[in-house]
């Protein structure tokens, strides 16, 4: 059946190359990235100019595209530097910059034809400020992560402009652009890459009769899996993953269940509840916070505070990526974790399906055995058809 | 000296009697994060300003959804012009509405971002003509306020920086003390950092965190012709008494009585980034010039693992290795292998090759051409 409805973009978060060639690899349209300066994530790996190249040809190679993010709140002095990035940046052909200063925008979209798309950091809501912003050049706007669907089919409709909604990830509870207990309180800017995450403390609350301990301004994660068919209808151009940096583990089964929903949806025009319910369990199977809608439906609730230390009990974890497979010998196994003989693991193919296997034996690169593995060895398996390089492995909790 | 104060009652508005005072900033509870006050207490504290010869400044500094954008804008509407001076909004689609469907001039605040003198340009070269005045940022540096101030004057543009009053640190729509089944206020305590007593204030609008400490500049932006905004919103009226008090004698007793600590904020110098390198070891982060790959596994006595990730590599060329710990060692390729150990004479992007183990290399350890 044909689908109607132009089916979104997804835009996964590569917080390294080789997690960009992961989120690409399992069905990500687009990946989000950042080089040495100028992002929000001063502590991630982030891109040399030399990954940058390979990331845009990798990408390129397979149709996709790569965004990259210069959404830090500038200081006079980062402009210094900024031609000569955005020069390199446009020479190997990225596919547009993610920028949140009025500053930037306008000194990109005065130099350079690279399509500029408004960060969430800059808290559009509403269609003015769309306006506002298109008149300076913008071609996309990443909203706030308190527009809903309905609004961003509104604001999209207004102002003629793409956009752009988180569905999955952890969320800033304050609007964004907004907070600055880092800055105060630890001395690391939040706006610059700093950020010390303190929304996620525990704090004691105190008013005239009460003391109550609580994680009062941490937020559920987002996940707007169900609402899929919501976004497809309203016309929304791209949704988006958070997680800069997450590990491999996440930038696969994010990008792989995501992809098979749109896929599925693409196909079917809807997802009945058997399907619904089983890319619900794929994406119970790393860790994360209670789950939640956002404000996607409707405006967050009293209940959107996730008030406890732990996440969730994830069902599986990484046990590490295939880093070759000599065909019909054997594959190897980078291990990232320890796992046991007989360990029941779980091989995330690149299309649509999972290889379940299990390890009878464990041996290392001499073929000894082993009584279990630790991170960083390499484990030997025999060949399984169907196992590609760059797979990523998980084993069952 | 020139102050914009935030008046939010009667008796705010009898404390601050000063030649001084350039205008005051008064709200109504729909429209503004703070003020508390219906249309008709509006209307009278409005009046009353007047009667004072103050101008009045409406503040219109919530940020403002799709879907209460035109509910919001049709309160602000019905508000009778002659009840306010100027028009203050932080909301950029706001602020556009008005510049589009109203007449006159406003305050833009510019508190949260807008750090550079770029964006001022930007914003300025296509709002000329529409701004009166611009709120600057409480993160800018002295040098960076005097700059920036110039700027706006010779574009007959007015500024304005937080002078005595709280630091808003977060703001969200959420109802985060009903959540916990708290009423409207709070002190939050954080059980994990030494900081105690951030006041949390939740209302229709959301819910605000501000500062352990108020920020105190006033000694320094005395001689900086800017409107100082003294913004006691949070706060008893006392403080406002007491502040005017204070500039009239500079007795510095009233800092030492004051229920909160103060700060300069960065006014001085400002270096929230300068922590940022050693959020991660730039021992393991690649440098691209002769990047060859990174070591996966060295196995005491068998064999050493590396993946190329950048240049290809043969025998008899020389790596060197930098540990996570920086020691660097240096090693001529005598021999190489595969994953079946067989004898290789190079390696490419993406291949995996062995080494005899080498002593001090851990994983992820970086191997570059020497």
């Amino acid at each position: 059946m044909a689908n109607t409805h132009p089916i979104p973009e997804l835009l996964a978060p590569a917080g390294s190359l080789e997690k960009l060639k992961i989120a690409l690899s399992y069905g990500a349209d687009a990946v989000y990235l950042g080089g040495q300066k100028y992002g929000l994530r001063a502590a991630a790996d982030n891109f040399t100019y030399d990954e940058l190249k390979e990331g845009v040809e990798f990408a390129h190679k397979r149709s996709k595209q790569v965004y990259v993010v210069l959404n830090s709140f500038f200081f006079d002095s980062d402009f210094l530097e900024l031609l000569e990035f955005v020069s390199f940046l446009e020479s190997i052909k990225v596919d547009a910059l993610i920028v949140s200063d009025l500053g930037v925008v306008d000194v990109i979209a005065s130099n350079s034809h690279i399509p500029i798309h408004l960060s969430t950091q800059a808290s559009c809501l509403n269609s003015q400020s769309g306006k506002f912003w298109k008149d300076y050049g913008i071609k996309r706007l990443i909203l706030g992560r308190e527009v809903s669907i309905h609004e961003a089919a509104q604001i999209k409709k207004a102002t003629g402009l793409e956009v752009e909604l988180f569905i999955h990830g952890s969320m800033c509870m304050s609007y964004s652009g907004n907070c600055t207990i880092s800055n105060f309180t630890q001395g690391r800017d939040s706006n610059r890459g700093g950020c010390s995450h303190s929304c996620r403390f525990d704090y004691d609350l105190i008013d005239d009769q009460n003391k109550k301990s609580s994680f009062f301004m941490s937020s559920k994660d987002l996940n707007g899996l169900s609402l899929l068919d919501d976004f497809v209808k309203a016309g929304i151009d791209s949704i988006k993953v958070e997680g800069r940096m997450k590990g491999p583990l996440y930038a696969a089964s994010i990008s792989k269940t995501y992809k098979e929903a749109l896929n599925y949806y693409s196909r079917e025009q809807r997802i009945d509840a058997q399907k619904l319910s089983y890319f619900e369990q794929e994406l119970n199977k790393f860790t994360h916070r209670s789950y939640f809608p956002g404000s996607l439906d409707t405006p967050a609730g009293l209940d959107s505070v996730f008030d406890e230390r732990d996440h969730s009990k994830n069902q599986t974890r990484v046990f590490g990526t295939i880093i070759d497979v000599v065909e019909d010998k054997f594959f190897v196994i980078d291990s990232l974790t320890k796992i046991l003989p007989k360990s029941s693991i779980e091989i995330l193919k690149f299309d649509e399906g999972i290889i379940k296997y299990t390890i009878e034996t464990l041996r290392d690169l001499n073929d000894q055995e082993l009584e279990s593995t630790r991170p960083n060895q390499l484990i030997k398996v025999p060949y399984i058809p169907g196992v590609a390089k760059n797979n990523i492995v998980r084993v069952l909790s | 000296m020139s102050f914009s104060v935030v008046i939010k009652n009667e008796l705010d508005l009898k404390s601050i009697v000063s030649e001084d005072i350039s205008e005051v900033i008064l709200g109504v509870k729909d429209l503004s994060r703070n003020h508390k006050l219906n249309l008709d207490e509006f209307y009278q504290l409005s009046h009353l300003a007047k009667s004072l010869g103050l101008k009045r400044v409406l503040s219109f500094d919530v940020l403002v959804s799709e879907s209460k954008f035109e509910k919001l804008i049709g309160f602000f509407n019905a508000i009778d012009p002659s009840s306010y001076d100027f028009v203050r909004v932080q909301d950029l689609g706001v602020f556009n509405y008005l510049v589009n469907h109203s007449k006159g001039r406003f305050q833009l605040v510019l508190e949260t971002s807008f750090h550079n003198i770029h964006s001022l340009r930007a914003l300025v070269q296509r709002y000329r003509n529409f701004l009166d005045k611009i709120i600057l940022s409480y993160e800018l540096t002295k040098n960076q306020v005097i700059e920036y101030s110039e700027y706006l004057k010779t574009m007959h543009i007015r500024s304005e920086l937080l002078c005595f009053g709280s630091i808003l640190l977060f703001y969200t729509p959420r109802k985060l003390l009903s959540a916990q089944e708290i009423k409207e206020y709070a002190l939050a305590n954080s059980n994990e950092s030494p900081h105690k007593g951030y006041e949390v204030i939740e209302n229709e609008h959301g819910t605000f965190m501000y500062h352990l400490k108020d920020l105190l500049i006033y000694n320094e932006l005395k001689e900086i012709e800017i409107d100082k905004r003294i913004d006691l919103s949070v706060k008893n009226n006392d403080q406002m008494k007491n502040f005017f008090t204070y500039i009239q004698s500079t007795n510095s007793e009233f800092v030492k009585n004051l229920s909160k600590k103060t700060t300069r904020g960065y006014f001085s110098v400002n270096k929230t980034d300068v922590l940022f390198p050693k959020l991660k070891n730039s021992r393991i982060s690649r440098v691209d010039d002769s990047y060859i790959g990174r070591v996966l596994e060295n196995k005491k006595g068998k064999f050493l693992a590396v993946k190329v990730e950048g240049t290809s590599i043969q025998l008899g060329q020389e790596l060197k290795f930098i540990n996570p710990e920086g020691k660097i060692i240096n090693h001529t390729i005598q021999q190489m292998f595969d994953l079946s150990f067989e004898n290789i004479d190079q390696a490419v992007k993406d291949d995996i090759f062995l080494l005899d183990s080498i002593k001090k290399i851990t994983p992820q350890t970086k191997v570059y051409l020497n």
